[in-house]
């Protein structure tokens, strides 16, 4: 269990991360959520050992982080390179190597992994006539050859085609199921809803939402509706209630601002309704109606 | 320091391998290849026969010089150098030289014991080791000649006319004497200098380009998941460090392999360890400075100027290496061998030429440890906060601000 308690990163007079607690459990898939800029990397950067907090403390399964813990992390940075002109087997190796993976086991590991991902006749291939997308898969296999009980994965799927999301998808499942702990860092709201059991949404260096993904949206159900209408709605006085809105083919989605009676009311003396409901709103609604209330 | 390990492993295999670091083996040997070679072959005189037209109108010294030709100068096979083929007169000989069946024409004119003039001729008179040769075979013949008219006996002659020549030795502080060679005396110091400041140079480029790649490729954030930015530095740099190592020892064994041909001590080898401290404590200096810059700039062409000016200091010494080794006494040459960045080239030039005082050995050696200390403390605090710092450049304030956190 990795646990943040209260951690803080100032940089000059930024404060990239303010106070942020989370608790991570074992076997947890958690979205990491923020606009640009909100301290998702320097948050991670600070898990992961490369810069330290300024205040606050990280602790694994209830002591202080140490060095040593983090042989069990692994992270697929979300701004990639490797070394372009080694070659890919000798690349794992020293990176195996880095993680304490014994001399043995390390080359059965790396072409097992070699061989899911069909880069078998590859090996002796230098990176670099690698095309972009095997890259991203050589980095993901960086984060998962040492066999890590914890993995944060920052942007794992952009740049990658529709099959190699999949099997990255049934990897990331097959390694929950071994009890592996991930953690993702994404913009990308669907690939979130799909994997993620919790999800922690930061803006500004402070925590918004955190929980289960199944809680955060029941906590947002009620306030988000659909009218189903006739007539026309396209009136600035809607943004006074749906701040965010999106109307398409006489149907009105999005978050209330104010409760579902007072807009009810409005809305009834503006079209005629045809059907009214409120849904359980989209990860993406949730995201852009905290982002802007609490800017 | 497993991992230093690794790391250390890793930088040295993956830069051994590359095809820059086979370049900037081979280019140091072939820059003083360019400058020693030709000074090779004109030691030599060449290792070809050379066909002299000879007009010879002194018929009296005919035989002997062809004899004294013949018995003093060989190739290193041990067939004659030149081979004499008479001509009756130069218009004869001279088509034979255009068309190259002959490279020399000698004419001794009729008279020359008391004209003492001869003329030589050829297609380019730039093999002064032949005119040389021919010159002192000439003058031998008719110098005997003479003596022998005089009525001394043809051994007498070849006494009174041998010519006296002076060895030179170096004697050392126990008394020993070493036979001297007088270039040889200015090219070792030199050669080592040289060795040092190319090794440190070569590996402290290397080592820059090591770090600003991890840095602008990103490996640098999956390294320092795993290691301490303290453990990536000390791996980084003492695998270069290695690396020099062994262009030293390459070099090393090029210089004795060289020293062997030419039967000369190039190397001294008592001198050896403390050579290879200098190289070290030169080298981690300057290592600690470079791997800095690696964090500091995001392309060679930004770090370029700065690189100069480090790079300026340390070729002072062998800019004035000439100078500092005939004055290796001198109080300039004295000071500049405490001024930390040249330190070890300046002692390396003066413990080479023997001029340095062991109090001044030890306490050069202590001011680099301490140096070198220094050096890698402050580096180890810029690089830690520098590595992470994409597209700004760091400012002095800001440098100075982590220097003291």
């Amino acid at each position: 269990m990795i646990q943040l308690n209260y951690i803080s990163k100032f940089f000059e007079e930024v404060t990239a991360v303010d106070s942020v607690s989370l608790n991570i459990e074992k076997g947890d898939i958690y979205g990491l959520l923020g606009p640009n800029g909100a301290g998702k990397t320097t948050t991670i950067r600070m898990m992961m050992g490369i810069i330290e907090p300024d205040a606050g403390e990280i602790m694994c399964n209830g002591n202080l982080i140490r060095q040593d813990d983090r042989l069990n992390f692994g992270y697929l940075p979300e701004e990639r390179g490797l070394y372009q002109k080694q070659k890919l087997k000798e690349t794992l190796q020293y990176f195996g190597r880095l993680r304490s993976l014994s001399e043995k086991g390390l080359n059965s590991e790396i072409d097992m992994w070699l061989e899911r991902f069909n880069f078998s006749n590859s090996a002796n291939r230098k990176i670099e006539e690698l095309s972009k997308g095997n890259q991203q898969k050589v980095q993901f296999i960086l984060a998962l050859l040492h066999k890590p009980k914890f993995i944060v994965l920052d942007e794992p799927f952009t740049g990658l085609d529709p099959l190699n999301q999949v099997l990255l998808k049934d990897i990331i499942q097959e390694k929950r199921e071994e009890g592996v702990t991930f953690i993702f860092s994404t913009h990308q709201m669907e690939q979130v809803e799909r994997l993620c059991t919790n999800i922690c949404l930061i803006n500004k260096g402070k925590v918004l939402i955190d929980g289960p993904l199944s809680d955060v949206k029941e906590k947002h159900r009620k306030n988000a509706v659909t009218v189903r209408y006739e007539g026309d709605l396209s009136t600035s006085e809607l943004a006074r209630f749906i701040p965010d809105h999106q109307i398409e083919n006489g149907e009105l989605t999005g978050v209330l601002k104010s409760s579902p009676e007072e807009f009810l009311e409005w809305v009834n003396k503006q079209v005629d309704i045809l059907s009214f409901a409120q849904s359980t709103p989209s990860l993406e609604q949730i995201f852009i109606e905290e982002v802007r209330a609490a800017s | 320091m497993n991992s230093i390990l690794n790391i250390l492993k890793w930088e040295f295999m993956v830069r051994f391998r590359s095809k820059i670091f086979l370049i900037s083996l081979l280019m140091p040997l072939f820059i003083l290849g360019i400058s020693i070679i030709p000074a090779m072959f004109i030691d030599e005189g060449g290792e070809t026969e050379i066909k002299v037209g000879l007009i010879n109108n002194e018929k009296s010294i005919d035989a002997e010089l062809k004899a004294h030709m013949l018995e003093s100068y060989h190739l290193s096979n041990n067939e004659p150098k030149y081979w004499f083929f008479d001509y009756p007169s130069f218009a004869e000989a001279e088509p034979d030289l255009q068309d190259k069946t002959l490279d020399a024409i000698v004419v001794i004119p009729a008279g020359i014991l008391d004209s003492a003039k001869a003329s030589f001729y050829a297609r380019s008179l730039s093999n002064f080791i032949v005119i040389d040769d021919l010159h002192d075979g000439v003058a031998h013949t008719v110098m005997m000649k003479r003596l022998t008219n005089q009525g001394l006996e043809i051994h007498v002659a070849e006494r009174a006319s041998k010519s006296v020549r002076m060895e030179t030795f170096e004697v050392s502080e126990e008394g020993d004497l070493t036979k001297g060679n007088e270039l040889m005396i200015f090219l070792g110091p030199f050669f080592f200098l040289f060795l040092l400041v190319m090794a440190v140079f070569i590996n402290g480029q290397l080592l820059l380009r090591s770090v600003m790649e991890e840095r602008t490729n990103r490996m640098v954030e999956i390294l320092l998941s795993t290691v301490s930015s303290r453990e990536l530095m000390t791996g980084k740099i003492l695998g270069l460090g290695m690396l020099g190592m062994v262009q030293i020892l390459f070099y090393l064994s090029m210089g004795i392999g060289f020293g062997l041909y030419k039967g000369i001590d190039i190397i001294k080898f008592d001198e050896m360890p403390l050579l290879f401290i200098y190289f070290f404590s030169g080298y981690f200096f300057f290592a600690a400075i470079y791997a800095t810059l690696g964090t500091l700039f995001d392309n060679e062409q930004d770090a370029q100027q700065t690189m100069g000016i480090v790079s300026i200091i340390a070729m002072v010494p062998l800019m004035g290496s000439f100078y500092f080794m005939s004055n290796p006494t001198a109080l300039i040459t004295r000071i500049l061998s405490f001024v930390p960045p040249m330190t070890p080239f300046m002692m390396i030039l003066r413990i080479s030429s023997d001029a340095a005082e062991p109090w001044e050995i030890i306490a050069t050696i202590l001011l680099m440890i301490l140096s070198v200390w220094g050096m890698m403390v402050l580096a180890g605090k810029i690089f830690r906060t520098a590595l992470l710092m994409y597209g700004k450049r760091a400012t002095l304030p800001e440098i100075w601000r982590w220097i003291r956190a």
